[in-house]
């Protein structure tokens, strides 16, 4: 595949992917300026490596990989200044319905956070979710199911 | 476990709800568009990296502000008077603005060196660069032209980050602002003992593996900064196998500093995320003392 292919192919999964890669950054960061800096930080970074896309037809995972990992990065980046903070979450005014059931997901570490929203809430399967976070099948397996049964937890311990 | 399932329903339909706002929408577009173009806007990062390395005919400039005195360019510009004679001066000026495509340029020349024949050759280097930087804002500027405006800002400046008794470092500073912004040092490492440009092999003994040494020494420093500040971020043990860095270039841009150390360095998004910026690793000497040219610049 040629590059103006590539890149034309690209700027379509970006466009039509938008919300999506908003929705999961918003999960880590809470915030809307924030979210919206690390989408943009991830469409980014694959425009620049465009050229070393090997399978096209792999580029929704990768949309979601480069979000994923922007997301844990710029946590890791602003871990010291959140330290001891209360946690300041911004955005639930865009929330509808029960207003905190998504805070919900904050007991889960990072990546098995990561792995339920693409599971239950995108949809994807197994293997892509492998090919997503960088881990083995098996891995994959074992920290949904662990997540499953903090959830559950969870949900007994507040009678939600 | 109906508890959890009904818990996951509301949290799937508050999940889908929330969109992306416009502003975003609009980012992403303009990122695109930027992109989308072949080879003119895509031009604009990739003939940064090749300009260094490959020498283009060198043409005159002939419709360019060119001071022709050196003399007078020197009262222009800010003149560093380096040791006894060398000189390094404002040659050339040139600052335009069209179709929303800025470039600001500012090119030195060597003066002093005592071989007149080495002055010439680093002299039409440095020219050849300009050269470069001025045709590629031409051609964008006549790709973007009755169509839209440019949006690029494009700045071009030296400076002389070392000079010794022995060695004098000229550093070309390039950037392209974009959406975000590209940025690219070239340094011209002059021996003064000799008068010639010094490439990075020219620091080593002949046959010395110095590409391996050197890279991983930087591997290794990577990871001491990684572990010691969560603010540090190569792309080192990245998931994405790609981009990792794993080896610097036989040509690697280089200097060597005032302590007689060599450092390293990199562009911006070469080895790291754009908010690392530019970066460089000073290489210890212990690490290179058995690949060491006698007599060479880092043999000082």
């Amino acid at each position: 595949m040629n590059r103006p292919d590539i890149t034309e192919l690209l700027g379509r999964r970006l466009t039509e992917n938008a919300d999506r890669l908003y929705r999961l950054a918003f999960r880590y960061v809470k915030n809307e300026e924030d979210a919206m800096d690390i989408v943009q930080d991830a469409a980014c970074k694959v425009l620049q490596h465009r050229d070393k896309i090997r399978q096209p037809e792999y580029i929704d995972t990768l949309l979601y990989r480069v979000t994923v990992n922007a997301a844990l990065d710029f946590l890791r980046r602003h871990k010291r200044e959140t330290v001891g903070l209360p946690s300041v979450e911004g955005g639930r005014e865009d929330d509808h319905g029960d207003l905190y059931a998504l805070d919900l997901l904050d007991v889960l570490d990072e990546k098995s956070r990561a792995i339920v929203i693409l599971r239950f809430f995108e949809d994807r399967t197994l293997a892509e979710i492998a090919d997503i976070m960088q881990m083995n099948l098996n891995t994959v397996k074992t920290r949904l199911y662990t997540a499953l049964r903090t959830l559950r937890r969870e949900l007994d311990k507040t009678g939600r | 476990m109906a508890n959890l399932k009904n818990a996951m329903r509301k949290m799937r339909a508050q999940y889908e709800s929330q969109n992306a706002p416009d502003e975003l929408h609009q980012r992403l577009q303009t990122l695109i568009s930027e992109n989308a173009r072949p080879p003119k806007r895509r031009a604009a990062i990739i003939w940064l990296r090749r300009i260094g390395g490959s020498a283009a005919a060198a043409m005159l400039a002939l419709c360019i502000a060119v001071n022709a005195s050196p003399d007078a360019a020197a009262l222009l510009a800010d003149i560093p008077v380096l040791g006894q004679v060398v000189r390094i001066f404002s040659f050339r000026e040139y600052q335009d603005s069209q179709n929303g495509i800025e470039l600001k340029l500012s090119s030195p020349h060597i003066s002093g060196l005592g071989d007149s024949e080495a002055e010439e050759r680093i002299n039409t280097l440095f020219d050849e660069y300009a050269d470069k930087i001025i045709a590629q804002y031409e051609a964008d500027v006549a790709a973007v032209a009755g169509k839209e405006e440019g949006h690029i800002s494009i700045s071009s400046s030296y400076s002389v980050p070392v000079d010794s008794d022995r060695q004098l470092t000229v550093a070309i500073d390039t950037t392209i602002i974009m959406a975000s912004s590209q940025q690219c040092t070239t340094y011209y490492n002059i021996d003064k003992q000799t008068g010639e440009l010094v490439p990075l092999s020219g620091l080593f003994k002949g046959g010395a593996d110095y590409v391996t040494v050197i890279s991983d020494e930087i591997k290794r420093q990577m990871r001491a900064q990684m572990d010691a500040d969560d603010d540090v971020y190569y792309w080192l043990d990245s998931d994405v196998e790609d981009w990792n860095f794993t080896s610097i270039a036989q040509d690697q841009q280089y200097y060597v500093n005032e302590n007689g150390e060599l450092v390293i360095s990199f562009d911006k998004y070469d080895i790291a995320p754009g908010y690392m910026g530019s970066v460089s690793f000073t290489i210890p000497k212990d690490v290179l003392s058995d690949i060491v040219l006698t007599g060479g610049l880092l043999d000082q």
